[in-house]
């Protein structure tokens, strides 16, 4: 009788890890300088360049289309598909046109273009709108994390801040007020290190197709809050690796960039989750947490092989469809020249994008990594940038950005919070 | 006590027409200077580089003679429409922008870097990748060698120059696209006068 209960016991070990293994591990494979050429059409040419290397290990993990869809809510499906036809691309400025008014809408919950023609000359912009108006889902977000200047030899400059940003144009409801005639809103403050800390920045996208961004920056030094150039978003932040149009891999305005649809293929898409994440509700009926886990780096890695800015745990490379858009301002002050998107065909996420300066050099690759997060009743939901790493390949540096291990959102941001008077006062 | 005038001149007094004279001199003199520091200052970053790799503009040019990857073709500006022939098909019109957007690359590259070098092998450029012809007066010929190790920049030569140069690795990215155009022709069956691989 015992012997039975064993062999018992023993089989069902053995099912019960077979099932596991075929589960978890199933197409599943560690991409490295043995086998870099399983991504030879998967990955920039810049970054399967450093896989050949040795510098990045990439746990590459496939996915069921429609599952991965499921980060989106169902909602969300459901209004894409009902936008068809209604929207329109104004094609000199590349702004958004309501067919109905002829003017820019104030709010559009989904897709406005949930069908891409790749031969149709605005189907650059239109993709551009599909991911702009993704990223503003989950109407207000923030979280604290920091920006690491990381090097061969390691870390070398840290950056702790946080981030507060509030939607209008994309959100999943409408706002109940827009007295600015707002897209979005952000207000930073660093905190860290000395140097840093007090220094406060307000962002605001007028909801027109011909406004460039609106950037103020205080400076607790000087105590006074200064306008600054749009371009701005293409200056490195604080002498690092990365800059301020790193956020979801572009955070312009859809109009300050011409856009063009130049192709399509598959990439390695960096995920936290894949699954969605759960978000928790809290106290405040308009506020939820997410927690999220910590990408740890590298260079934090005790016997970690290769650059020491690649991220070693909670990361996963799905393979995803992808358009590849070019992207290039018309403004002289902006420092980047010609960029080139990869944008997830159905989840309209940039993965990553290849940047030249104004003289035609590429010198940088920034990674974008998202997460998807959804209410318990999976009724309201969001995708959010999660990290940059972002590679100067002219340098051999990098940094880091984000990597947060918890961020909330908020569903009713006082417009107020957002304001010239909030940006002085952080630092007070 | 009463202070002393402040103003060289008292106020009630005109001034002296020596002085104003100079004083008009001095203004005349300053105006240009502080014009062209001024309008330097206000005007926008210079968009065309200081040393192009070839100087041209772009609605000059009337085609574009590529080969590479064993295949050749011309691009032709017939009334306004680009079109490409290659050798054993029919011509046809080709998205005009892709051609623009090349030339446009092109004409705003300017040289990183020039040397000479006998070792053409080392630049890729014993045997280009590529080359192609703008159709100007005189023509411009152009061989497309390696990238840099970075890959942040390519290796050209113009013509039979010794001279290797270097520039912005994005005109491979628009390079490649102009052959992807080439690529979708069907291939010309032999016998066809299509030219050799390049490399």
């Amino acid at each position: 009788m015992r012997m039975t209960h064993r062999w018992l016991l023993a089989a069902a070990c053995v099912l019960l890890s077979s099932g596991i293994a075929a589960a978890d591990g199933e197409g599943e494979y560690v991409l490295d300088s043995s086998n870099w050429q399983k991504a030879e059409k998967l990955l920039p040419e810049p970054v399967l360049k450093r896989v050949k290397a040795g510098d990045y290990q990439m746990k590459v993990v496939p996915v069921d289309n429609a599952k991965f869809k499921e980060n989106f809510t169902a909602k969300y499906w459901a209004a894409s598909e009902a936008n068809e036809g209604k929207y329109d691309i104004d094609p000199a400025t590349c702004g958004l046109k309501d067919k109905a008014t002829g003017k820019v809408p104030g709010h559009v919950f989904g897709k406005p273009f949930p069908k891409i023609d790749p031969k149709d000359p605005l189907a650059g912009c239109k993709v551009a709108w599909d991911f702009y108006l993704a990223n503003q889902l989950g109407e207000g977000i923030g979280a604290t994390f920091t920006l690491n200047g990381i090097d061969r030899n390691g870390e070398f400059r840290r950056i702790k801040m946080w981030l507060h940003s509030n939607a209008f144009m994309g959100r999943t409801e409408p706002a109940k007020e827009n007295p600015e005639n707002l897209r979005g809103t952000t207000l930073s403050h660093a905190m860290e290190p000395a140097d840093a800390e007090g220094v406060n920045i307000l962002g605001q996208q007028i909801n027109d197709w011909t406004s460039q961004d609106n950037i103020w920056a205080y400076v607790p030094q000087t105590r006074r809050s200064r306008r600054v150039n749009a371009a701005s978003r293409s200056d490195p932040v604080a002498g690092l690796d990365i800059f301020s149009d790193d956020l979801n891999c572009y955070a312009g305005k859809v109009e300050y960039y011409k856009w063009k649809l130049t192709g399509e293929s598959e990439v390695l898409a960096p995920i936290v989750g894949p699954s969605a994440f759960t978000m928790k509700p809290t106290g405040s009926p308009t506020r939820f947490e997410v927690p999220i886990p910590y990408l740890k780096g590298g260079y934090e890695t005790p016997g970690s092989k290769g650059a020491p800015w690649q991220i070693t745990e909670n990361l996963v490379f799905v393979p995803r469809p992808v358009w590849i858009l070019e992207g290039e301002s018309t403004d002289p002050y902006y420092n980047f020249g010609k960029v080139i998107m990869y944008v997830d065909k159905d989840m309209n996420r940039i993965y990553w994008k290849n940047v030249h300066n104004r003289a035609g050099e590429y010198f940088y690759t920034a990674m974008c990594g998202y997460h998807w997060s959804k209410t318990e009743d999976g009724t309201f939901g969001a995708t959010t940038p999660n990290m940059v790493m972002g590679v100067n390949d002219k340098t051999d540096r990098a940094a880091l950005g984000g990597r947060y291990s918890s961020q909330f959102v908020e569903r009713a941001f006082s417009p107020d919070y957002f304001s010239l008077r909030a940006l002085s006062r952080l630092s007070d | 006590m009463t202070p002393p005038p402040l103003a060289l001149v008292p106020v009630d007094e005109p001034l002296p027409w020596r002085r104003l004279a100079l004083l008009a001199a001095l203004v005349a003199l300053l105006a240009p200077a502080t014009w062209v520091s001024v309008s330097r200052r206000l005007a926008s970053p210079a968009s065309q580089p200081e040393s192009p790799l070839v100087d041209f503009v772009a609605s000059d040019v009337r085609s574009i003679d590529v080969s590479g990857e064993g295949r050749a073709g011309r691009f032709e500006r017939l009334g306004g429409v680009w079109t490409l022939s290659v050798p054993g098909s029919p011509s046809r019109p080709v998205d005009g922008e892709l051609v623009e957007g090349f030339l446009g690359t092109l004409a705003g590259l300017g040289r990183l870097t020039q040397f000479v070098d006998p070792d053409l092998a080392a630049f890729g450029l014993a045997e280009p990748r590529g080359t192609f012809t703008l159709g100007l007066d005189p023509e411009v010929r152009v061989a497309i060698g390696d990238r840099n190790p970075p890959l942040t920049a390519l290796y050209v030569r113009r013509g039979a120059s010794p001279e290797i140069e270097m520039v912005g690795s994005v005109l491979l990215w628009e390079w490649d696209k102009l052959l992807g155009e080439l690529r979708r022709v069907p291939e010309a069956p032999e016998n066809s006068g299509s030219p050799g691989p390049d490399r």
